[in-house]
This record gives C-alpha cells, sequence and structure tokens, in this order.
C-alpha cells in the first residue's frame, strides 16, 4: 500500500471510531463527507485505459486477421499448405511369390538397389572409388573416371545391387552416395525352372509363361497414402491421412516338384548331350489328379550348350508324333469290338493307300501278326488294316475323345492345339498316315494327356500346373482339380493294358529299354520324320523320337513323355525309352511307390535291361 | 418535530430512495471489491488459456515424438521384411538340388554311382526281425 493510500484512508476514516457514543455523534456531526475515490481513480486509470485500448484494439485487429486468414481466407491458405507440404506417395503392393508342391521357393521378388553418386559433391573420388570398387564389382580406375566428371551429380555407379551390397556401401559413410530402391524377380533354383515360370519386365509385370498367365493373382494393388514433406522431400513427422493400404499379390502353389524336376532335367540333359540331340522334353503327371510334377524343355544353344528353351515347348510346340498316335485306332477298335488282342492281321512290309507308299520301319516279310503284336512292333502296316476296320469317322472321334486338337486345360499362353484335322479335310493318305502318326502334328502334352486317361483306368482328367493360391496373410486356396470324363470304357483299357505292356515286356517289343527293374512298365514309342516345310516328305536326317507310358502298368501311379528331336539314333525306343526308365526310378523311389504285390522276388541292377525278371507282365 | 436551526445533530444525513433500500450488506460489492474480483477472472482466464495452450502444445510434442516414434518402427519393420525376404531367397538358393549336388561334388567329393542296387520287395514270409528273434533264442 503506498503511503497516499494511507494518509487517504486515514482521512477518510470517522474520526469517532476510536472514541465514545456521545463523541461519536459529534464527530459525525462534525466531520465532512469523506472525499469521493472515483476521483482518485479517474486519476490513476488514464494510462491504464490508454494501455487498455491499445491493447483491445490491437487484439480486435488481431482478431479480425485471424477471421480473415482462418474464416475468409480459410479455404484458399489450406489448398495451399496442403500443395506446398502434402505429398502423394504410392505404397507398392509386393508380387507373389511361386512355390513347388512341397513349398519350396521357385521365384519370388526381392528388393534391389541402384547405386548413385552425385559427382559434384563427393569428395576423394580416388579414395571412395577404391572402397566401392570390390563391393560393386566395377573397376577401380573406371570409377574414379566417373566419380570425378564433375558432370551432372548424376552418376549411376551399379545396377540392381543386393541389400546386402547396399548396407556394405552404406557403412562406407562415402558421402553424396544414394540409393534408389528397386526390386528384381529371383529365382533360387537357376534355371531349372525357367521355361515354365517365364520372366518378369522393369515394370514388375509378367510377360511370359506362368508369370504372364498368372500376372492377375501375383500382381498385387499398389496403395497410396497422403504424407507431409519439407521442400527437400524429407518427410516430416506428422501422421499420414487419406491411406488406402497396398494389396500385397497372392502366391502361387505348382504341383512340380522341385529334386523330380531336378532330375529329368540332369538326366534328359545327358541323353541330350548323348544323342545330339537339338532339343528336348520331358513331362511327368500324377495319373489320378492330372498334377504335372516335373516339366523339362531343353534345346541346345547356338554354341552347342544345353540350355533350358525359351518357352515351355511340351505346350508350344508342335511335331509329327509317329507311332504314339497308334493308340487312338487301336484302342477305339477294340472298344467298337471289332478286334481283340489275339485277333490275327497278315500284315506285308509295304502298302499303298492314297497315291503314297506306306512301310514299315525294319523289312520283314509278309507275315500275321496279332493285335498285340502289331502294337508291340509298331507295325504301320498292322495298324493301316486295324484303322481301316475302323474307318475315318471313329478315328477322328477317337482322336478327339483322348484330347488331340484342343486345349489342354492348362490355358497355357502361346499354347498349340495341334492340327488334326477332321475326315473331310483329310487327303486319300491321310488314312493311312493319321492312324500312324503321321499327316497330324500334336503337342507332347496332348499325348502324355491321352495315355494318362488309358492310365487312369479310361478317365480322362485334365492337366494341371497350379495346385493352389496362398493370400498375403498366409490363406491358402486350393485349386479345384478339373471336371473329369470317360474317354474309354473299362473292358477297353482292360485289354488295351496289357498291349502296352507288351510294347515294354516283349521281346519282339520296340521299348526293352524301358523297362523298370521290379516294376511293370506300359507304353509305346513314336519314331516319326520331321516333315518336310517345301513339299512332301520328311526332312532327311531330321526325326523326332518318342516314349511314352506309365508305372506300375497294373495300378498307375505315375505316367510320363520323353521326346527327343534330331537325336542320333534315331528311334524313340532307343533314345527316350531309357531317359523314361531312368526318370520313372527315381520318381518312384522318390514318391515311395512301391511294386504291386505279387511282383517277382528280385534284386536288379539299375540299368534297365531285357531280363524277365525286369519285366513281368500282367499279361 | 422541527429542531431548532443549527441543531443537526439528531438528523440523520439524507439518502436517496434506493440507500433506503433494506438487504444484505453483502448484496452490492464494494467498488474495490469489484475491481479485484474483476482482476481475479481476468488472471483466472488467462491462466487458464495459458494452460490450456500449454497443454495443446504438450499434446502436439507427444504427438510429433509419438509419431517419429512410429515412423521409426514402421521403418525397421520395412527393413526386417526385406531381410526376411532375403533369408528366404538365400535359403531356397542353398536348398535347390542344383547347389546340394553341386557342393555334394564340388566341396564334399561326392561321387555318383554308375549303377544302383535296389532291393525289392519279396513275398510275404519270415521278416528279419522274427528270424533273429528266432536265433536268439
Amino acid at each position: 500500500m503506498t503511503t497516499r493510500d494511507s494518509v487517504e484512508r486515514r482521512a477518510a476514516r470517522p474520526a469517532g471510531r476510536n472514541g465514545a457514543a456521545g463523541s461519536q455523534v459529534r464527530s459525525r456531526t462534525a466531520s465532512k463527507p469523506p472525499p469521493r475515490r472515483p476521483s482518485t481513480r479517474k486519476s490513476r486509470s488514464i494510462p491504464f485505459r490508454v494501455f487498455a485500448a491499445v491493447v483491445l484494439f490491437v487484439s480486435v485487429c488481431l482478431v479480425v486477421k485471424l477471421v480473415q486468414v482462418q474464416v475468409v481466407d480459410g479455404a484458399t491458405y489450406s489448398h495451399d499448405e496442403s500443395r506446398e507440404v502434402e505429398a502423394n506417395v504410392v505404397l507398392s503392393a509386393s508380387r507373389g511369390a511361386i512355390y513347388d508342391r512341397t513349398g519350396d521357393l521357385l521365384a519370388a521378388s526381392a528388393p534391389r538397389y541402384d547405386v548413385i553418386a552425385d559427382d559434384m559433391l563427393i569428395e576423394g573420388p580416388s579414395s571412395a572409388a577404391a572402397a566401392l570398387a570390390p563391393l560393386i564389382g566395377v573397376g577401380q580406375a573406371k570409377l574414379t573416371t566417373e566419380l570425378s566428371q564433375k558432370s551432372d551429380g548424376y552418376v549411376v555407379l551399379a545396377r540392381q545391387v543386393s541389400s546386402a551390397t547396399e548396407t556394405a556401401i552404406a557403412r562406407l559413410n562415402i558421402g553424396a552416395i544414394t540409393f534408389a530402391g528397386d526390386s528384381t524377380r529371383v529365382a533360387p533354383g537357376g534355371e531349372l525352372f525357367q521355361p515354365l515360370l517365364g520372366a518378369v519386365n522393369a515394370a514388375g509385370e509378367g510377360y511370359s509363361s506362368l508369370e504372364y498367365e498368372f500376372n492377375n493373382v501375383l500382381n498385387g494393388v499398389n496403395g497410396r497414402e497422403v504424407v507431409a514433406e519439407d521442400p527437400a522431400g524429407a518427410a516430416l513427422p506428422s501422421a499420414a491421412k487419406d491411406i488406402v493400404p497396398a494389396k500385397d499379390g497372392q502366391s502361387v502353389v505348382l504341383t512340380l516338384d522341385e529334386p523330380l524336376q531336378n532330375e529329368v532335367t540332369q538326366d534328359l540333359k545327358t541323353q541330350l548331350a548323348a544323342t545330339k540331340a537339338r532339343s528336348g522334353v520331358a513331362v511327368i503327371e500324377d495319373v489320378q489328379t492330372g498334377d504335372i510334377l516335373a516339366m523339362v524343355d531343353l534345346v541346345r544353344g547356338p554354341k552347342g550348350v544345353i540350355e533350358p528353351a525359351a518357352n515351355n515347348l511340351a505346350l508350344t510346340s508342335i511335331y509329327q508324333p509317329g507311332s504314339v498316335m497308334k493308340l487312338a485306332t487301336i484302342a477305339y477298335a477294340l472298344q467298337d469290338h471289332l478286334i481283340s488282342p489275339d485277333t490275327d492281321f497278315v500284315v506285308p512290309y509295304s502298302l499303298s493307300v492314297g497315291g503314297y507308299n506306306f512301310q514299315d520301319a525294319d523289312f520283314h516279310p509278309t507275315e500275321v501278326l496279332s493285335a498285340k503284336q502289331i502294337l508291340a512292333q509298331s507295325s504301320n502296316i498292322g495298324v493301316i488294316k486295324i484303322s481301316r476296320l475302323l474307318g475315318l469317322s471313329r478315328l477322328s472321334e477317337a482322336l478327339k475323345a483322348l484330347g488331340f486338337g484342343q486345349a489342354t486345360g492348362l490355358n497355357w499362353p502361346g499354347e498349340s492345339f495341334g492340327i488334326v484335322g477332321t475326315p473331310s479335310s483329310w487327303l486319300g493318305s491321310s488314312a493311312a498316315a493319321v492312324p500312324i502318326g503321321t499327316g497330324v502334328a500334336v503337342t507332347p502334352m496332348q499325348i502324355l494327356d491321352a495315355y494318362n486317361s488309358v492310365a487312369n483306368g479310361g478317365v480322362f482328367v485334365q492337366p494341371r500346373l497350379v495346385a493352389a493360391t496362398v493370400y498375403a496373410g498366409g490363406i491358402e486356396h486350393e485349386m479345384p482339380l478339373a471336371a473329369t470324363r470317360r474317354s474309354l470304357k473299362a473292358s477297353t483299357i482292360a485289354k488295351l493294358v496289357p498291349m502296352l505292356e507288351g510294347v515294354v515286356c516283349d521281346e519282339s517289343g520296340t521299348a526293352l529299354l524301358a523297362r523298370i527293374p521290379g516294376y511293370e512298365v506300359a507304353g509305346k514309342t513314336g519314331t516319326a520324320q520331321v516333315p518336310n516345310p517345301d513339299g512332301a516328305g520328311g526332312v532327311q536326317g531330321d526325326w523326332n523320337a518318342s516314349f511314352v507310358g506309365f508305372v506300375p502298368a497294373q495300378a498307375p501311379k505315375l505316367s510320363g513323355i520323353v521326346v527327343l528331336n534330331h537325336p542320333t539314333p534315331i528311334y524313340g525306343g532307343t533314345v527316350s525309352a531309357p531317359v523314361f526308365s531312368k526318370i520313372m526310378q527315381y520318381a518312384l523311389r522318390h514318391f515311395d511307390i512301391p511294386p504291386p504285390t505279387g511282383v517277382s522276388a528280385a534284386v536288379a541292377n539299375s540299368q534297365p535291361n531285357t531280363s524277365s525278371l525286369a519285366c513281368t507282365p500282367g499279361t | 418535530m422541527a429542531l431548532p436551526a443549527g441543531d443537526t445533530r439528531l438528523v440523520a444525513p439524507r439518502r436517496s430512495a434506493r440507500q433506503l433500500r433494506v438487504g444484505p450488506p453483502t448484496s452490492r460489492p464494494k467498488p474495490h471489491q469489484h475491481i479485484r474480483r474483476t482482476r481475479l477472472v481476468t488472471f483466472g482466464a488467462l491462466a487458464i488459456i495459458v494452460a490450456a495452450l500449454l497443454l495443446v502444445a504438450i499434446g502436439s510434442a507427444l504427438v510429433v515424438s509419438q509419431q517419429v516414434r512410429l515412423d521409426s518402427a514402421e521403418q525397421a519393420l520395412a527393413a526386417t521384411s526385406t531381410e526376411n525376404t532375403n533369408l528366404q531367397v538365400q535359403r531356397a538358393e542353398l536348398a535347390s538340388p542344383t547347389k546340394v549336388l553341386e557342393v555334394a561334388q564340388t566341396k564334399l567329393g561326392m561321387v555318383t554311382p554308375k549303377t544302383v542296387t535296389y532291393l525289392v520287395p519279396v513275398k510275404i514270409g519270415p521278416t528279419v526281425g522274427s528270424t533273429s528273434h528266432l536265433t536268439h533264442k
């Protein structure tokens, strides 16, 4: 309290307050009314009021400005701020992986980085080059030159380096080195599945084989979000908004088996090298489900090196199959009760049909052969005689029932349906050519499907290459098995299978080298000349050799086909059958398929042989 | 009763009608109390505003710091995911039959046998185990 206040208060205090009642009355009557305080406050409040007025004015101005900024021009400022600070960011969805039937990784997208240097800012180009050279595999001298050129501040030192390399470079703490993130498709198994898996382009889109066929499944859907960034592009610590999360692609589980694929590849590669064949195809299929367990396509490269084919030859390449097509004629002749396995035919060495001379592979005098012997010895003339009984119309129906001239159901990119034709389009000689597998063109997969239906008791089952798809969360969606249809009667199969066993087991059969110790094998060889593109006949010395069959013959579990192009020697029974035998021996062990009970006890050598121990047909 | 002129001892001071109203003495605060109360309210309001602003500032700081932690966690998650992918690829490369065969042949000295002998199941009869059991007896 100030001195002035105390004086005034004392003056304003009633005089009689401290005295007696009488004096109190006196003092009241004698004293003057106390001075009014307002006069004093007025004198003190002038500067206060001026200050308050200024503050009020400033406050009002601020409020007005605030209203202008927040309300009147708020939308404009907000928009400008968003434009300056906010950035739309794409959230990349990762592409799904591809697995084999046991979950082994076959293809996946892995992060990769481009190493970029700012040559305007880098200090000590020589020392930086010395440190970087061993990591990115570029010569030190070249790196020094690139880092010293002082051009535009953007020098790509290396592309697609791995995460480990990126981490190692980052630990060097070299200034002016940055990384641009990227992704690449890697196949841990190397070239083993290359024709099947296909390739992915730089944009992450599959453009061949499975990567193309299942592109929509494997590819996810990119998301997006709006984040705050400073003018330099650095993220500001604020929550992202308008988030649309990325949806990762599904993974695909194939029916293929990696160890079997490797074995088939090695065996086929060895045979290609041994027979000097130009290309080879081998496919193994599960008889009941149609699951493709192995599918190998090899070619001899320009320098003679055997390498994976550029595409899946088993589905995209058609060829003149030869005797493996005799199945259709024999099967339908049996089904129509035109023949039985023991029906005899007089078979000359050659026969003229439609102006063309057809003959058997090896010269023989006119002889009497049963239908079973005709198939076992692969007599062209015998089959032509049987086809005459069958007729072209029924032959066409047989080809259709067994899946020739149609898609396999795999929906493979670039799949060929083959060239089979119809009776109306067939020439005069076709009556003899088509039954023995000339004058038509099919894919190896179509041949295998036809024999697989025989192995499956006459029930045709579409092949399957994808077993399941797996969502990003791990939920597996199994692909349903394709609908089946009956292609041949069970009674026909009962007669046909022993005939096909005879091809392997009969001493006069053409596929003795397809035998598997302890197991019964049924199948058929095929040897056909490559058609001459410039006219009739075939290309001299250019043959396709095939063997297709299934094991165990009496309770089939696996079917397979081996096709070699331009081998030496040329016969399917000589070059393709032993590969089939070797592959199937591995597959039978691999899948724990025991021989059927009742098979003779034997300790047999793995080398295919003609001993009776290795072949015990069910007869 | 009229008082003599000049005698003002017992004369009450003249009051207006408003001053004669009867009521509690505290119903109308005195001027200095009014000012004090105004100041109190003003300071209180200011204190509340400052406290509110302080709370907002603290809240914002907390949000930013948590956002930084969240960003850091997301980066760690992305890095771990990348590492996981790399390890899966590396594992698949090491487990591929081609690689295994290469290592077996080049580093471990494996030689593929030229012939393999398979034991084909025999007809049902005395097993090895039962034969051994009888022998021990």
